[in-house]
């Protein structure tokens, strides 16, 4: 498992069953794997019950959109995320768990902007 | 003209009662009771909904191994609503309900103490309300199942106990099912009864000790502990709407990300 390399233990071992800890399963997003994603932001959607990412990505020179998923606004403030921190035009890199369906979405798992880390916890 | 002086004198009474300070007795009373301001929570979920550490993926999984004693007849009734419920895809929750929300739950909440309620106000809109002013459950033919019950308190010193009856939430539970966890709704009878005792253990924790009994489903009472703590980051509760802008359709029996 690859992938889960630095991984508590205790995380790895939900991550591998994805039951829904929120208000819904997490069945769609392969837990197991993750993949990294440099794109520009079309949009940061703030709002219940999940926030977005809406990343425009170069996939050989055409522009692909990838939705990212992530918490309730809720959560994502207690992280020290705020409505702002992500604006139209940002070049930001992101790590996600894929789609299983291979769709151009997936689970929020980090990101940052020129190297530093996105909404970190005070 | 003598009953508008009556009533003009009826408001004036009205108004002079609401805007009166709190009697001393009143602030006596607050003074004695604990402060459980800010916000708490059972684990922290993290910007993915999915555990933040170690420690709040551990926490939860050990909570997830409490078995509810059922008796034989309701635990064939749990084992059938597991096999019905493993067919579907897992429901969304839009209410824990009582007492699954004491029990596991990634939502914040705001406990208002007051001498006459404690409150405690979840971030998905859930609310207890804990009368603490003498109050005792209404009869019988007042009372009907609801999301939280029927819940009265009073203070023990510093602990607040809380009885709480006529709910009508199953539990929400995780189960171990294929080689992962499944989300199953547990059933709980209308007997249900709960006493709560929820106590600060320090600055930054509260403890809540549940007997959780249900005559008609279990075969004995169910002895729970569970803690809450302070979020530091966070003064004020943030809503949490569970519809919302939804985006997550079930086609074909899964979950997908709707385009945007």
């Amino acid at each position: 498992m690859p992938c889960m390399k630095g991984v508590p233990s205790a995380i790895a071992l939900i991550l591998t069953s994805a039951p829904g800890w929120a208000h819904h399963s997490f069945s769609m997003f392969d837990l197991q794997r993750q993949i990294s994603l440099t794109g520009t932001v079309r949009e940061f959607q703030f709002n219940n019950p999940h926030c977005f990412i809406q990343l425009v990505v170069e996939t050989d020179g055409r522009p692909e959109e990838w939705s990212i998923e992530m918490g309730a606004p809720a959560h994502l403030i207690r992280q020290g995320w705020k409505h702002s921190t992500l604006r139209p035009g940002d070049k930001i890199s992101i790590t996600i768990n894929p789609l299983r369906n291979g769709g151009k979405g997936g689970n929020y798992v980090a990101a940052s902007s020129e190297g530093r880390a996105l909404g970190v916890a005070p | 003209m003598k009953a508008l002086a009556t009533l003009l004198a009826l408001a004036f009474l009205v108004g002079s009662a609401q805007s009166a300070p709190n009697s001393a007795r009143r602030v006596r009373v607050f003074a004695q009771l604990p402060d459980w301001s800010g916000l708490w929570e059972q684990f922290d979920v993290g910007v993915s909904g999915l555990p933040n550490s170690d420690a709040d993926a551990a926490a939860s999984l050990k909570e997830w191994a409490d078995q509810p004693p059922y008796n034989k007849v309701w635990q064939e009734k749990y084992e059938a609503a597991i096999r019905a419920q493993s067919a579907q895809p897992e429901p969304v929750i839009c209410t824990f309900g009582f007492p699954t929300l004491m029990l596991w739950s990634p939502l914040m909440f705001q406990a208002v103490v007051a001498p006459e309620e404690t409150t405690l106000m979840f971030s998905q809109r859930e609310t207890r309300h804990i009368p603490t002013d003498g109050s005792a459950h209404p009869a019988a033919d007042a009372l009907w199942p609801m999301p939280w019950g029927n819940s009265v308190g009073h203070w023990d010193g510093q602990t607040l106990v809380v009885d709480t009856v006529a709910t009508s939430s199953p539990l929400v539970r995780f189960v171990h099912w294929n080689g992962g966890f499944l989300r199953v709704f547990a059933p709980l009878s209308e007997q249900l009864h709960v006493t709560e005792r929820i106590r600060m253990i320090n600055a930054n924790t509260l403890e809540n000790q549940l007997v959780i009994d249900d005559p008609v489903a279990f075969s004995h009472p169910w002895r729970l502990t569970r803690q809450y703590h302070r979020v530091q980051s966070m003064k004020h509760l943030v809503d949490e709407d569970c519809l919302g802008h939804e985006r997550n359709p079930v086609v074909d029996g899964n979950y997908v990300i709707a385009p945007h």
